[in-house]
């Protein structure tokens, strides 16, 4: 009788983390997952296996030039898919923030982050995207991230909106 | 009889690492197989014969195979060559239990993406391995005489919307290929590396 509740337990959960798995292998539309006053605003997919985020450098002189930094995460068995083509599209027109660019290859000199169980494929990579402040003021940088992170069954396509607090001062 | 049965082995061994082995090769016979449509009704590729044909490896389930479906370049692309009469054949070859898999779930993603094509069932992965299928989608080009003509990629934007092409230019290899084969030359990109998910082959 315990054999079979606990054979019983076993099977509700492998049906649940099936489930939750299912759910995520759709590709999704841009969604913003961050309120616009979250500082290094990023996005993370319900159930955790991804995580994507956009860092600032906080204050920049105006007319400078900066970076921003794009990170993507696979957690829980995922790993970022390297054969994937990891993207940034910044948001065009806002007021302040200039990208030189429609699109920014991430994989273009990302930095890496081997996953312990399997260092031949990245649980984080980190890229720099350059941006110029050309407003004073708080202003935000804001885009969106095309990722990908695969487990051994499964792959998952996403793109995220993602954005972060800029401060152009004089 | 000994010497018979040891040739018949012998030859079974090599047959069967030919098979373990896989991947069809470019400019040699495709592989012919026998397969079942999601009605049951069994499809073989040698009755093409004289055709020109396509088979795509495909999974509803993987997100390459969606991208490309609805926005990249197999939207509406076996539409199209099919009215130039051109054999568009999709063939699933994950194993029961795996991502994908099955009459339903075929016959669903057949519906969503609106394939009018048959979608074939190979659930041992016979026909995937024979091909060297790795991935889906994973793309080959048959030519009239039965001769693999094309096998690769569907095109050259690994996020299968077609919306990160290398090069900055997207090309559908498969409609390349088929417009070669079309103008009776030879195709000029012949052997791309395909890319998207894994064939979910049974272990």
């Amino acid at each position: 009788m315990l054999r079979q509740v606990r054979k019983l337990r076993g099977a509700i959960a492998a049906l649940a983390v099936a489930l939750a798995l299912v759910l995520y292998i759709c590709p999704s539309e841009p969604q913003k997952y961050a309120s616009a006053a979250d500082a290094g605003a990023s996005a993370s997919a319900p159930g955790d296996v991804f995580h994507a985020s956009l860092t600032g450098p906080g204050r920049i002189a105006v007319s400078s030039q900066g970076e921003v930094v794009v990170e993507v995460t696979a957690r829980n068995g995922f790993h970022v898919n390297d054969e994937y083509p990891h993207s940034f599209r910044p948001t065009q027109g806002v007021e302040g923030v200039r990208f030189g660019a429609d699109r920014f290859d991430l994989r273009q000199g990302w930095e890496r982050t081997p996953c312990p169980a399997e260092p031949d494929h990245a649980c984080a990579v980190r890229t720099r995207v350059p941006f110029q402040a050309t407003a004073k003021g708080a202003r935000r940088a804001e885009g969106v991230v095309a990722l990908s992170v695969c487990n051994p069954e499964i792959c998952l396509i996403e793109k995220v909106s993602v954005s972060a607090p800029i401060e152009a001062t004089e | 009889m000994q010497t018979l049965l040891r040739s018949f082995l012998l030859a079974g061994s090599i047959l069967s690492l030919t098979a373990l082995a896989g991947g069809a090769t470019v400019g040699a016979a495709a592989p012919d197989f026998t397969l079942k449509d999601l009605d049951g009704k069994q499809v073989k590729l040698s009755d093409y014969k004289g055709k020109v044909v396509v088979l795509e490896w495909f999974n509803p389930g993987c997100p390459y195979v969606k991208a490309a479906h609805t926005k990249g370049s197999l939207k509406d692309t076996a539409q199209r060559q099919t009215k130039n009469g051109v054999v568009w054949l999709a063939i699933n070859s994950g194993a029961p239990g795996k991502q994908g898999a099955g009459v339903d779930t075929n016959r669903e993603g057949k519906k969503t993406f609106g394939l009018d094509h048959p979608v074939l069932l190979d659930e041992s992965g016979q026909a995937g391995r024979a091909y060297g299928a790795t991935n889906t989608p994973h793309m080959f080009v048959i030519d009239k005489n039965g001769t693999l003509v094309y096998a690769g990629a569907i095109d050259n934007s690994p996020d299968g919307e077609g919306a990160s092409p290398t090069g900055g230019k997207l090309i559908n290899y498969v409609d390349a290929a088929l417009e070669d084969v079309a103008a009776g030359r030879p195709v000029k990109t012949s052997n791309t590396k395909a890319y998207g998910c894994s064939v979910k082959y049974g272990n």
